[in-house]
């Protein structure tokens, strides 16, 4: 299938890989919290060493600047480095190009000076719902049970995308506690 | 950052509707085209607009990674419906090695200050460094203005108006949905209002690709007819000979149109016409009578070629009054 895919937006899932990263200053290493799909696609990719590959340059493109950063604020003590250390929440997005020309898009949600950041990777450059959804996601991990991320994401993998323009509804049952979520979002996107 | 939960549901729901990408988007409902807007001024849109067009390389700098993103991703809206078909990668990371910004081939590049700062401003010529958090932009060739005349002069009168009107704070839900109506001029204003100008411009350098695309019967397909080109294009080639009075009138139009020839965008747009006449042409055979659908591209060119069809028959006839002509046709392109 992805080897097929003449046009990024003959594509039909929403996103093809989410993950959940943290940065530890001590080991300085990035460290996967949660993934999706747990299980390999493959769909998207043939071999684990694709896979792994895939894996290792979302977490440098995510953390894009991590070292050089550090390296200055060891040199100056200066404001220079600031933005690291902020309590704002960012968001970014990296591109990949693979060897068709497809664009894969990393949007990524950017918390706690830099250090943890959600990331989902598509084949739709829709920058606006995927701020959205990041937003929602990052509501669910700190108000809910993990298996409450689990279901939203699997119904979010799952959900087959309707024609341009119309809405698209996703919703996830998770047995007892829930929170309630309308979002409703609109964007207009070339 | 906690919230109640409520008991009474047990579902999480997200909602959104689909982007579809051949309806232009709204300043309001973009991100990044607003922050885009704020950074920089008409001269330097421009520039970047003549530098996108003729696929000229571009790296972003900033301290500020959402603003590299605003900045890398807006780009591609202002040649809308042309596509970015070279290197696209709005963050290169640190451990990227610094010998991809000397690639001879076109990219759009975004990096972070301290990244730019190491680099060797030599390898640097020809591209042009766009310093977000400066407000400032470098070019090698002293940002000489390449746009043809009527371009630049519609697109200075177009944005200029905009600035006015102060227009960019206010919207209308309705203007969102209305593409194809008549109206779609004065409503758009308000909600695509800046990017709608640069798409317009991108329309009438494309002008009637029917007129350029000639279908070649021993292939049994479409291809550009360069001289059909230039010459709807009103621009000298080497083929004339009394090309002496040419230069006179247009002479960075014909430099911008050989430039935009050669373009792997323009290249693009001409192969998929071409697939799109063929198409055409053999659906007119096997049903005779039955108007064939016409795609998103045919129609924006078409709606562009009714808006200026008024205008376009003085240019053939009178081109050595073309820059006076213009003057006196401010709203050329509607």
């Amino acid at each position: 299938m992805y080897y097929n895919l003449k046009y990024r937006y003959d594509c039909r899932n929403l996103f093809l890989y989410f993950v959940e990263m943290e940065y530890c200053a001590a080991s300085d290493s990035v460290e996967i919290l949660v993934n999706y799909p747990e299980e390999r696609d493959i769909n998207y990719f043939d071999s684990e060493a694709k896979l792994n590959e895939f894996l290792l340059n979302v977490k440098r493109f995510a953390f894009p600047y991590v070292k050089s950063l550090k390296n200055d604020q060891s040199a100056s003590t200066s404001s220079s480095s600031s933005s690291r250390n902020s309590s704002l929440v960012q968001f970014y997005t990296f591109v990949f190009t693979d060897s068709n020309r497809i664009r894969q898009y990393g949007f990524c949600r950017s918390a706690r000076g830099g250090n943890h950041i959600l990331c989902m990777v598509s084949y739709l450059p829709w920058y606006n719902v995927f701020i959205n959804l990041l937003n929602n996601i990052s509501k669910i991990i700190n108000e809910k049970e993990t298996s409450s991320l689990y279901h939203f994401l699997e119904a979010l993998y799952e959900y087959n995308l309707p024609e341009p323009g119309s809405m698209a509804s996703i919703l996830s049952h998770d047995g007892l506690e829930v929170t309630y979520f309308n979002l409703h979002f609109i964007e207009k996107s070339l | 950052m906690k919230r109640a939960s409520n008991p009474f549901n047990h579902s999480q729901q997200f909602e959104f509707e689909c982007p579809d990408r051949r309806i232009l988007p709204s300043i309001q409902n973009n991100r990044n085209l607003m922050k885009f807007f704020a950074f920089f001024d008409l001269d330097k849109l421009k520039k970047i607009f003549a530098g996108l067009l003729l696929e000229q390389s571009i790296l972003v700098v900033s301290k500020d990674l959402e603003n590299l993103t605003s900045c890398g991703l807006s780009l591609e809206y202002f040649i809308y419906p042309l596509e970015w078909l070279h290197t696209f990668v709005p963050i290169v990371p640190e451990h990227i090695d610094a010998h991809v910004f000397n690639q001879p081939f076109p990219f759009i590049y975004g990096t972070h200050t301290c990244i730019y700062e190491k680099l060797n401003k030599h390898q640097l010529e020809n591209v042009i460094v766009l310093l977000v958090d400066e407000r400032r932009i470098v070019t090698s060739d002293g940002g000489r203005d390449k746009l043809p005349v009527n371009i630049d002069y519609y697109l200075t009168k177009q944005l200029d108006y905009f600035k006015q009107s102060g227009g960019m704070q206010s919207n209308s839900d309705e203007s969102r949905y209305s593409m194809s109506s008549a109206k779609v001029n004065t409503v758009n204003l308000l909600s695509t209002g800046s990017i709608r100008p640069f798409v317009d411009s991108v329309l009438n350098i494309l002008g009637n690709y029917r007129l350029y695309m000639s279908f070649d019967p021993d292939r049994n397909d479409y291809r550009l007819d360069e001289v059909a080109f230039f010459k709807l294009k009103n621009v000298y080639t080497e083929r004339d000979s009394s090309a002496n009075s040419g230069q006179k009138y247009n002479s960075n139009g014909n430099e911008f149109y050989h430039e935009f020839r050669i373009t792997q965008s323009f290249e693009e747009f001409c192969r998929d016409r071409g697939d799109y006449l063929k198409e055409e042409k053999e659906f007119k055979i096997t049903n005779p009578g039955v108007p064939f659908r016409k795609d998103y591209i045919d129609t924006l060119i078409e709606q562009s070629l009714t808006e200026n069809s008024k205008f376009a028959s003085k240019f053939v006839m009178n081109p050595s009054n073309f820059i006076l002509n213009l003057k006196l046709m401010p709203n050329f392109l509607y």
